[in-house]
């Protein structure tokens, strides 16, 4: 479990740059989903343009597919995956620590 | 319109048009109700597929729980999920997506509704809105297949069979 867990930040560049310039940077962290089940949380940071409403859905889907599949590839297949999406100009505004 | 359209509806609406005196309450309840919505449609269209009185299918819509319905969502998500069919159906990318989005809409949920700490953003409010969206096209376009009608019995009855 700790070697794969020790996978996850290949996975979090190979998809920054799989899906860059529309995702500029994700940040992880481990622990548990509200229903106490495992979970892997990522923040995905997006540009302005990836974040307008009439983009936001088909980039968050194909990232969020993707890191969830690529958890899974890594024989985690007891940790669910989540990610939320936040945008640039909103990031900067709030300058929270957490999406750094 | 039946009420999980209008829930969709009104999530957009919550997100979209709100003082913003009241941003952070709005934000939160047009995530937690883009989750019902999804919710509704699924166990409505359960309901509608059984051909009882009308109190009997208001009887199964609340038999269905929240956590079985994300458990067996999981199963699908993972490729783990068992059709009742000796033949194994594949799952269509479809209502891979509706599943996917059960699970991420009903964590979302929870965070919105009993995570006071959090700060969400128009961006954070918005995502989950256009994921339940996008899973309302797919359980329009796939609904009509097999898997998607054992699907909706496994949410009922939960993920395993003897």
């Amino acid at each position: 479990m700790i070697a794969q867990l020790n996978d996850i930040p290949k996975i979090v560049k190979a998809a920054e740059e799989k899906f860059a310039p529309d995702v500029i940077r994700i940040r992880y962290h481990t622990g548990f989903d509200w229903s106490g089940d495992p979970a892997i949380f990522f923040r995905v940071l997006l540009s302005d343009t990836a974040s307008r409403p009439e983009n936001l859905g088909h980039v968050a889907d194909r990232v969020r597919r993707e890191l969830r599949d690529e958890v899974l590839r890594l024989g985690e297949s007891e940790r669910l995956a989540y990610s939320t999406f936040r945008s640039k100009s909103e990031q900067d505004k709030l300058k929270d620590p957490q999406w750094e | 319109m039946g009420i999980a359209e209008e829930l969709l509806a009104l999530a957009g609406h919550l997100a979209t048009s709100h003082s913003p005196t009241f941003e952070q309450a709005a934000f939160r309840r047009s995530v937690s109700t883009a989750y019902y919505a999804l919710f509704h449609l699924l166990v409505g269209e359960a309901a509608q597929r059984w051909n009882g009185s009308a109190e009997a299918q208001l009887g199964l819509e609340r038999a269905f729980k929240h956590n079985n319905m994300k458990e067996v969502s999981v199963a699908v998500s993972k490729g783990s999920w068992k059709t009742w069919s000796a033949e194994q159906k594949s799952v269509p990318r479809e209502l891979l997506n509706v599943a996917d989005a059960f699970i991420d809409l009903q964590e979302a949920r929870h965070l919105a509704d009993y995570d006071n700490t959090k700060i969400w953003t128009f961006t954070e409010a918005d995502a989950p809105l256009t994921q339940a969206r996008t899973a309302f096209e797919n359980w329009r376009t796939v609904q009509t297949n097999p898997a998607p009608h054992e699907f909706l019995l496994a949410l009922l009855i939960g993920k395993k069979r003897e």
